[in-house]
């Protein structure tokens, strides 16, 4: 063989590895018509396509995975951004050590019975994006995080005479929507689902970390701060290619903040009987002092990253 | 698909534009692309596509033919009747906007409202 030959042989080698970067069904259908036009359009002797055409191959593939190659209407986008707003809303708010969590919620439960509750609350975030019966496969999930918590409502010492629901609603409410908007045909594309899978990954590390924090207290917050920044980075990082994926994380803030403000324990809304379990109440939306932590999230990330998504999708509309 | 997206991106007005003599495949967009852009557009190969991509979900652009050249498929691609109006309609737009500069008839007195020229 001669060397120009190999040479062609080594760039085709290359060009297939970087179609890996686009999803493996418009692998099938055009990798050889892209790799042929690629062949023709890299200078003879050449072992390495141009820089500019590796760029567009890495970028033309995240963004065929993305689903950006046609446009589906404002709606559909609004859809898709609502979902995964959802989705990653629920994520953090079910994992959530004592505080957002079922611990908040359910006083009184052990370990493995909020982890279970907590697990199933996390397959009900993902199932609208996976299942092919979403609302089937949903409503089944629910029910048994419902016996889930049914079991430790059952367990707790005293009966506390007041219903869990109100205090279940931020989750629930979210399910239901999260339902209804997955009912159509078209779905979000499904490496959107690395955002929720973070926060998911972030609530095990912080599990485990606090296992070991009796002895190691500093590795509490450490190790998860580059988690959180990762979160923001990956999304501002993939306005690049697609905004809607920022919106949905600017979205699940705000559903977080407001979930925050609706359960803040104060000494108003704390029922005594169950041990300081906050329950459904907006006492503390109007104490500046007390929700300053969520003004200042609020205007130095999910405003920002909304203004960039909005910009971003803007320009993404034109062809 | 609807009204034609206006203003377009400089590569997919000089793609469509390339596709108004009759169908070519993809090597022979960008070649005509450049050509007919005087080199100011060189589409990379990746990037073509996703245009084409995009261009065939709005209606503008059809897969014309498939052949196999060397064991390799290549397709053509066409410009469609929504895609040939988008594209003059932009071209319109373009032309209205270039005569209010080229049909400007010089008048009052030359750096006036800016700086005076500097002489040469």
């Amino acid at each position: 063989m001669t060397t120009a030959g190999q040479n062609t042989a080594t760039l085709e080698r290359r060009c297939r590895m970087l179609m890996l970067a686009y999803p493996a069904r418009y692998r099938r259908e055009r990798a050889e018509e892209v790799i042929g036009t690629l062949l023709d359009t890299t200078p003879e002797g050449r072992a390495w396509p141009l820089r500019r055409d590796v760029a567009a191959l890495v970028l033309g593939g995240l963004s065929a995975r993305s689903g950006q190659n046609h446009r589906l209407g404002t709606v559909t986008d609004l859809r898709f951004i609502a979902m995964l707003g959802c989705a990653i809303y629920l994520c953090a708010v079910a994992a959530s050590p004592g505080y957002f969590g079922l611990g908040a919620f359910i006083p009184n439960y052990s370990q493995w019975q909020a982890w279970a509750a907590t697990i199933l609350i996390w397959a009900a975030a993902f199932v609208p994006f996976l299942a092919r019966r979403p609302i089937v496969v949903s409503v089944a999930v629910l029910a048994a995080a419902a016996a889930v918590v049914d079991h430790i409502a059952g367990t707790m010492p005293i009966d506390v005479g007041v219903s869990l629901l109100p205090s279940l609603l931020p989750i629930l409410v979210p399910v239901f929507i999260l339902v209804m908007l997955s009912g159509e045909s078209a779905r979000p594309p499904r490496i959107w689902l690395l955002l929720p899978g973070l926060v998911v990954a972030e609530a095990m590390v912080a599990q485990l970390l606090a296992v070991t924090a009796q002895w190691y207290p500093a590795f509490l917050w450490a190790p998860r701060i580059p988690l959180q920044v990762g979160l923001i980075a990956i999304a501002i990082a993939w306005i690049g290619i697609d905004a809607r994926p920022a919106a949905a994380v600017a979205l699940a803030y705000y559903l977080l903040e407001l979930q925050y403000l609706a359960f803040f324990p104060t000494a108003a809304n704390q029922h005594p009987a169950i041990g300081g379990a906050p329950q459904v109440g907006w006492v503390s939306l109007l104490n500046w002092t007390l929700t300053w932590d969520v003004w200042w999230q609020a205007l130095t990330l999910a405003v920002p990253l909304t203004a960039l998504a909005v910009w971003r999708t803007r320009r993404q509309a034109v062809l | 698909m609807g009204k034609p997206v206006i203003p377009m991106r400089e590569p997919t007005y000089f793609v469509l534009a390339s596709l108004l003599q009759g169908p070519l495949h993809g090597y022979a967009i960008i070649k005509r692309t450049e050509e007919l852009s005087g080199g100011r557009v060189k589409l990379a190969t990746g990037t073509l596509y996703t245009a084409l991509d995009r261009l065939a979900a709005e209606g503008y652009v059809t897969l014309v033919s498939e052949e196999v050249v060397a064991g390799r498929i290549r397709r053509s691609y066409g410009l469609t009747d929504a895609g040939s109006a988008a594209l003059r309609a932009e071209a319109q737009r373009m032309a209205e906007a270039a005569r209010l500069v080229t049909e400007q008839q010089p008048t009052g007195q030359p750096g006036r409202l800016g700086r005076k020229a500097r002489p040469a």
